[in-house]
């Protein structure tokens, strides 16, 4: 190196060395890079997340004695609700597979429901993701439905051995097949632009002109299992007002997502069950 | 104590500094806001310490960055070692002892980062009004942030190496 360079084109002539050797190094090892610091990050955001675990374990041990009676009081009603729609749904699952042998329908894919703790929550304006709690040790793989009791907050996009990273639905690059509650025909549902201290909210396209909503109306605008990855009928977002297009075919406009997704704690990974026509053939 | 162990004791506080972010964003997210802090993981090794060693721990910090954000795989990488060059290019300029000056790089060096990272990651989205919006609130935010923390950080760090046995402030600038 030339001795009259400044100490600053040095550094620039470092950098732009280190640069070369990063664009030459072959795709397999810059790979192995990225999941090896991955991985070497995991336990330091899972301990983080434990200790807020923590945090807010000792939080609610300061509720009164009151507080927690009424607490369970509400839970056991809950419950209770909830015992009665179990019984539904068993009587709904048995009439379903009654129907499918009667017709000799293949059957709808089945999923168990793998309960995550978020440890990290990245949203900027050029993604929106979290980072939860489990990942291949639980059967997590890259693609799986992510929901909670909102709806669907997005797909899972990378599995590490211990944590997995969701791509929530407001985020920009997120694209789903959809469609409005009663009505099947599939729209097109994408993230949106997020602004600060604001709900998320998405954007509804495709629509079919004949669809109609209004301010006081708002629609609701569901999963669809057409894109292979969630289930019908989960709430994505809802619709209070579209704009037809230039020719009048079809409609867009924004969606407005549950205020929760952004605050969201636990969330439940969709992880598909091996159809009943496998499980009758082994 | 070896040199090599009072950087790697500086490193393992940038380390900390980076985790304690990713707390802040956590919360930070419960109102859609996102803090980013890449130049005050940066500024004391671009200002402080000599060439060969700070370069290779900040590689090292943009590559752990670049593992966790779904940017194109090198844009952390390549972003942290512009920044680090940013801060040396800025070792002509300013003062080492003078916190407005320290504040000033820091903050500077933060709002361009974002805007180059607002420019390369918009796809599609440059042209839209939301878009910007939320990257200036990100950006008055994270610089302000930066602003105020770039000076107590590096004074920290300076002292920590003062008790490790290692006078930053006598040694002259190798500007």
């Amino acid at each position: 190196m030339p001795r009259n360079l400044s100490y600053q084109a040095k550094s620039l002539l470092l950098v732009l060395l280190l640069l070369l050797a990063w664009w030459f190094t072959p795709v397999l090892f810059k790979r192995w890079t990225s999941v090896a610091f991955q991985e070497f990050q995991a336990p330091t955001w899972t301990a983080l997340s434990y200790l807020r675990d923590l945090r807010s374990y000792w939080s609610t041990r300061s509720h009164s004695k009151s507080d927690l009676i009424e607490a369970g009081v509400d839970m056991a009603r809950l419950n209770a609700a909830y015992a009665l729609r179990n019984q539904q749904s068993d009587h709904l699952e048995t009439e379903i597979r009654r129907l499918e042998d009667f017709f000799n329908m293949p059957s709808y894919t089945e999923h168990r429901y793998e309960v995550a703790r978020v440890i990290r929550r990245d949203l900027t304006a050029w993604w929106q993701s979290l980072v939860i709690r489990k990942g291949m040790n639980y059967g997590i793989a890259p693609g799986q439905a992510v929901v909670f009791s909102g709806g669907i907050v997005g797909r899972v996009t990378s599995v590490g051995a211990y944590t997995a990273t969701v791509e929530l639905i407001s985020s920009p690059k997120f694209r789903s097949a959809a469609h409005f509650e009663g009505d099947n025909r599939p729209v097109e549902f994408r993230g949106g632009n997020n602004p600060s201290l604001k709900a998320a909210s998405g954007f509804v396209a495709t629509v079919p002109a004949d669809i109609k909503v209004e301010l006081k109306a708002p629609k609701r605008l569901t999963s669809s299992r057409l894109g292979g990855t969630f289930p019908d009928g989960l709430t994505l977002g809802w619709v209070y007002h579209m704009d037809a297009s230039p020719d009048g075919l079809f409609q867009s406009g924004k969606v407005m997502l549950d205020p929760r997704l952004k605050s969201v704690r636990e969330v439940a990974v969709l992880v598909p069950l091996e159809s009943r026509d496998e499980e009758d053939l082994q | 104590m070896t040199d090599n162990g009072r950087l790697s004791i500086i490193f393992l506080l940038n380390l900390a500094l980076y985790f304690i972010a990713g707390e802040l964003n956590v919360f930070a997210s419960n109102w859609a806001i996102h803090f980013h802090i890449d130049a005050l993981l940066v500024i004391f090794f671009g200002i402080y310490l000599n060439r060969s060693s700070s370069v290779i721990l900040v590689a090292l910090m943009g590559l752990l960055a670049d593992s966790v954000h779904p940017a194109p795989m090198g844009t952390y990488f390549a972003g942290y070692l512009f920044l680090w060059l940013f801060f040396v290019w800025f070792q002509r300029r300013l003062q080492r002892h003078n916190q407005s000056h320290i504040r000033s790089a820091a903050a500077a060096g933060q709002a361009l980062y974002i805007i180059c990272l607002s420019v390369l990651l918009s796809k599609g989205q440059f042209t839209h009004l939301l878009y910007w919006n939320r990257v200036l609130t990100d950006l008055l935010l994270s610089t302000l942030l930066v602003f105020l923390l770039s000076w107590p950080w590096c004074q920290f760090l300076k002292r920590m190496l003062h008790t490790l046995g290692w006078n930053i402030e006598a040694q002259m600038s190798p500007r």
